[in-house]
Order: C-alpha cells, then sequence, then structure tokens
C-alpha cells in the first residue's frame, strides 16, 4: 500500500538521520575523546570513564566510552575505532604494560594523542601524558596502617589479586616492604583471590580453619576485602584487622560501621578529569606543558577520613 | 634502543647519571632502560621490575656528594616553616618548599632546626624522637624519624635533581625512596643514644612531606647531633 510504503521510507529517512547525527554534530566543530577503561562492573573503572566524560563535555568535547575488559586484543580493535573516528585524543586506562604499546603507537602514528590514568606502560616518548595512580607508595601507607592496628605483632593472612594483572604484584610489594620490616609479623598464608569478593569470601573461611591464630588479613583490594569481612562475620571473628585497597564506598562504609580499618584511596575520578584537561591543552597548544610521566599520590582512609569519600574523591571541608 | 639525555646508556651504569647529574645540575639527566629490562626477574615479581636496578648503589654514589650538601646549602630553619604552615600548607609552600610538577603530589620541605628533646620511642620499629623547636610564635613539636622502619618518600621527594620520570617505573620510584631512608637510618646510628634525655638540646636537619595541612609534622633526618639552640 502506498501510505505504508511511504511511512516506511519516512522512518527509514528518520533513523538514517539519527544515525548520521553524531558525523554531523561533530563536522560543525565538536571534536571527540575516546575514553577507553577496563570493564565497568568495577565501580573504581565507572569512576574514571565518568569523570573523564563529564569534563571532556564541559570542555566542549563529544565523547566515546568504550571497555576493554582487560583484553589487550579488544582494546586494539577499539583504537582502531578511535582511529576510524579521527578522534582528537585518546583517554586510557590500559590493558598490559606491554600489550599496549603497540596499540598507543599506532593511534600517534595515525596523529592521536593518547593520555594514560591509573596504570603505566613500559615505555615512554609513545604517549603523551602518563598519569600513574601510584600505587608502591599506596601499598606502603595501607601498609603502614596495618602494622600499626596490629600492634607490630602477630599472624596474618594476605589476599592478593589477579596474579597477571601488575597492580597486584605491585601493591603485594608494597605491602611487604613496609610489613617485612617487623619480624614479629609472621605471614601464615598468601592467596590470590583474583580481586573477587566471592572468592575471596571463600578463600577466607579457609584461612581462617587453618589458622584461626591470625589476627590481620591485608588484601589486595576492596572487593576481596568485603569478601574477606563477610567471611569473618559469618566465622563471628570481630578481632582480625582488614586492609583493603582503591577507596570503594563499601569500604568507606565498613570502616564507618569499625568492621575494616582501613583502605587507600586512588584518586581515580580527579584522575581522569586531570587527563582530560592535559589532552585539552594539548589539542589547543600542541604541548601539555608537564612531563610526560606524572605520578599520582594515594590518600590513606581510616575512620578519621572516611566521612569525606564518596566515588574514590576525598572531599576536602 | 632508547637515548640518554647524557649520552650513556643503561648498561653503562648508574655511576654515569650520577655524574651527569652533577654536571647538568637537573637538567633532566635519565636512568636509561634498554632491552635488558625484564630479563632476570625472579618468578612471582611484578610485571615491569626490573632487577638490575640498583636504588642502593644509586643512593650511596649521590649521598656524601650531593644530598648532604644539598641539606647543608639549602635547609631552611624550621620555626618560620612551622609558623608558616599556620597560615596555610600551599601558601608556605610556594615560599618555602618544593612539589613535583603534578597535581596531587605532596608539598616537600628541607628544613634544618634544633630544639629539646621530648620524648623517644624506639620499642617501636618504626621509631621515633619528638622534639620541640622554637618558632617565632612559641615552642612546636615535631617528631623525627629514627628508624630502622621509616615511613614516606620525603627525602626522595626532596632531591631537585631526581624525578619520576628518571626511572621505568613506580616500583624503582620507590625503591630510591626506601634506599635514601635505609642511608639516612645508617648515618644515625648510634647517635640517638646519647640524647635520650628530655630536655637535651639536638639539632638537626632533614625533609618533611605534608600532603595536606593537617598531616603531623614528620621529619626524616639525615643528620642529628647533640647541641644547637
Amino acid at each position: 500500500m502506498k501510505t505504508t510504503r511511504r511511512v516506511s521510507l519516512l522512518l527509514l529517512a528518520s533513523l538514517l538521520g539519527a544515525l548520521l547525527l553524531p558525523s554531523t554534530a561533530s563536522a560543525a566543530g565538536k571534536k571527540l575523546i575516546v575514553i577507553i577503561t577496563p570493564s565497568h562492573d568495577n565501580p573504581f573503572f565507572k569512576q574514571e570513564a565518568v569523570g573523564a566524560e563529564a569534563r571532556a563535555k564541559e570542555l566542549g568535547y563529544d565523547t566515546l566510552v568504550l571497555v576493554h575488559n582487560d583484553d589487550s586484543n579488544k582494546q586494539n580493535d577499539l583504537f582502531d575505532t578511535a582511529i576510524a573516528r579521527k578522534a582528537a585524543a585518546i583517554i586510557l586506562d590500559n590493558a598490559g604494560a606491554d600489550a599496549t604499546v603497540a596499540a598507543v603507537k599506532k593511534a600517534k602514528d595515525a596523529g592521536i594523542p593518547s593520555f594514560l590514568i591509573d596504570r603505566e606502560i613500559n615505555a615512554t616518548g609513545i604517549a603523551v601524558a602518563q598519569i600513574v595512580s601510584n600505587n608502591y607508595q599506596g601499598a606502603t601507607l595501607g601498609a603502614e596502617e596495618f602494622v600499626k592496628r596490629m600492634g607490630e605483632k602477630g599472624a596474618f593472612a594476605e589476599l592478593v589479586g589477579k596474579e597477571s594483572d601488575t597492580n597486584a604484584g605491585i601493591r603485594s610489594k608494597g605491602y611487604h616492604d613496609v610489613i617485612d620490616q617487623y619480624p614479629a609479623l609472621k605471614m601464615v598464608t598468601r592467596q590470590s583471590a583474583n580481586w573477587s569478593q566471592t572468592e575471596a569470601f571463600s578463600k577466607t573461611e579457609s584461612i581462617l580453619q587453618a589458622n584461626p591464630g591470625i589476627k590481620g588479613i591485608i588484601s589486595g583490594n576492596d572487593t576481596m576485602a568485603m569478601g574477606a569481612m563477610a567471611a569473618l562475620e559469618a566465622a563471628g571473628r570481630k578481632d582480625v584487622i582488614v586492609v583493603g585497597f582503591d577507596g570503594s564506598n563499601d569500604v568507606r562504609d565498613a570502616i564507618k560501621a569499625g568492621k575494616i580499618a582501613a583502605t587507600v584511596l586512588q584518586p581515580a575520578y580527579r584522575e581522569a578529569q586531570y587527563a582530560v584537561e592535559l589532552a585539552d591543552k594539548f589539542i589547543k597548544t600542541g604541548s601539555t606543558g608537564k612531563p610526560e610521566k606524572i605520578s599520582m599520590d594515594c590518600v590513606l582512609i581510616t575512620a578519621k577520613n572516611a566521612g569525606k569519600l564518596e566515588s574514590f574523591a576525598l572531599k576536602e571541608k | 634502543m632508547p637515548a640518554t639525555a647524557c649520552g650513556a646508556t643503561r648498561s653503562t651504569g648508574l655511576a654515569l647519571l650520577v655524574a651527569c647529574a652533577a654536571l647538568t645540575a637537573g637538567t633532566g639527566c635519565r636512568v636509561v632502560r634498554d632491552d635488558e629490562r625484564d630479563k632476570g626477574a625472579p618468578a612471582g615479581a611484578p610485571a615491569g621490575v626490573t632487577q638490575a636496578f640498583d636504588a642502593a648503589g644509586w643512593v650511596a654514589s649521590v649521598w656524601d656528594a650531593q644530598v648532604l650538601p644539598l641539606y647543608e646549602a639549602q635547609a631552611v630553619p624550621i620555626g618560620p616553616v612551622l609558623e608558616a604552615l599556620a597560615g596555610g600548607l600551599d601558601a608556605a609552600g610556594q615560599r618555602y618548599g618544593r612539589r613535583a610538577d603534578a597535581e596531587g603530589s605532596p608539598w616537600t620541605f628541607t628544613v634544618k632546626g634544633s630544639g629539646r628533646v621530648v620524648s623517644v620511642d624506639t620499642e617501636s620499629r618504626a621509631g621515633t624522637m619528638v622534639v620541640a623547636v622554637e618558632t617565632p610564635t612559641g615552642p612546636q613539636e615535631v617528631t623525627l624519624q629514627l628508624g630502622p622502619v621509616v615511613r614516606g618518600t620525603a627525602l626522595r621527594d626532596s632531591l631537585p635533581f631526581f624525578k619520576f620520570g628518571d626511572v621505568t617505573n613506580q616500583i624503582e620510584f620507590a625503591q630510591v625512596a626506601r634506599a635514601l631512608n635505609d642511608r639516612a637510618v645508617a648515618g644515625l646510628a648510634g647517635a640517638v643514644d646519647g640524647l635520650r634525655a628530655p630536655g637535651t638540646q639536638v639539632a638537626f636537619s632533614g625533609a618533611m612531606n605534608l600532603a595536606s595541612g593537617g598531616d603531623p609534622r614528620q621529619v626524616t633526618p639525615v643528620a642529628l647531633r647533640a647541641g644547637g639552640k
């Protein structure tokens, strides 16, 4: 029927219009910033993306938010997308210190500058900026508080993150750099719970059965700390000192409730915003005015300042 | 192979870095990586850890030549610093401190001072001495770290000739901080025993990091002795 066909054609035309709209907007002068992070399942990475996107929009950019799920092949595909879309800049929390180098170089060769956040890559001169969350420094802060709360002695267990993730090793090394200077602190077991809350729960259950004398658990991240805390509660153990890492709202609340001793905040939100600001400056002036590698310190969160923590940012006053 | 600002490769060693740093006085000499990176790291070491990096060796080579002279020449009296801090960290930092070129970095103060011992705690492995120093507005207490465990990175952050970009990654960056702390503690060995009595007059120089105005006034000393006034 004629009317039907006309309606379909109209629909088709409007659909096409909708599809074309983003590029039309770009043609009107808005440049594109592509934001690539690991999966948003972890609120830490979500806040990175949220922070970067909000700042990019404030500065007048279009944004495209993508996730690589810590898969460097997928990350490579996403870089192709950014190149095809003629991005003005890429903001990246990368999928591997070595595997990422080629992708960033490919973008550079295509004239697209990359601004790295959170984790560094093992090469310089390829990305324009690497804003590194100083996990090692953060881990020493967490460990210092752990040692203090343990009274410098006693048996403890360590929950380590996914061994393939650089930061799992860096944090563990930072912990031990401090703790191993106290001979009266004895590590009875060190196990990976792969950053997972459920895995940390079951690992902690069996650790408690095998080592009922432990006084503390130091964990490579907050989700594992939450798992450990749940297992301790289930076992009726309120005396065990737990320290996490990341600064999530869940652990903040557990600190306020006295169930977790401390965590370490990585300023994910601000770091992402800062990367966008450097990108904006670079796009406009050809230089960030800063060294490529910038270390951002982490902050210890205890009952004293937990109230100021919200979505991976510390509110002053 | 990556080139260096000073024409030295990684394999020719840190000694050159020292020489370069001395010659170029902070104009950006870099510790340079080459293809040796990641080789020889033990199983279980974090990715990117370079076992070849010798932080203690580097510190040993700069300690007498550059670190101690820096403290002799550039340390500022702690009294006015403490007084300025009462008016805000950023203002005090801009006047007396230094800070890495990055947001969120602590202010580092290279200070010297003297005062009376209030208390000494060497029960903790993170040993401390509390000293009351005179300021224009009256005495204030500062805590000197005696070790053997020393917290923080104030000494590293106080060095104008060393920065994050000079090493491969945050682990090496931390190793330098630790090696400096260890060297400082070694230099204090034996000095503390004669200074334990409350009221003893002591003089010190060292570094203090403050990330926020409310942080404790804690100094990592490079020198501590009886005397001063």
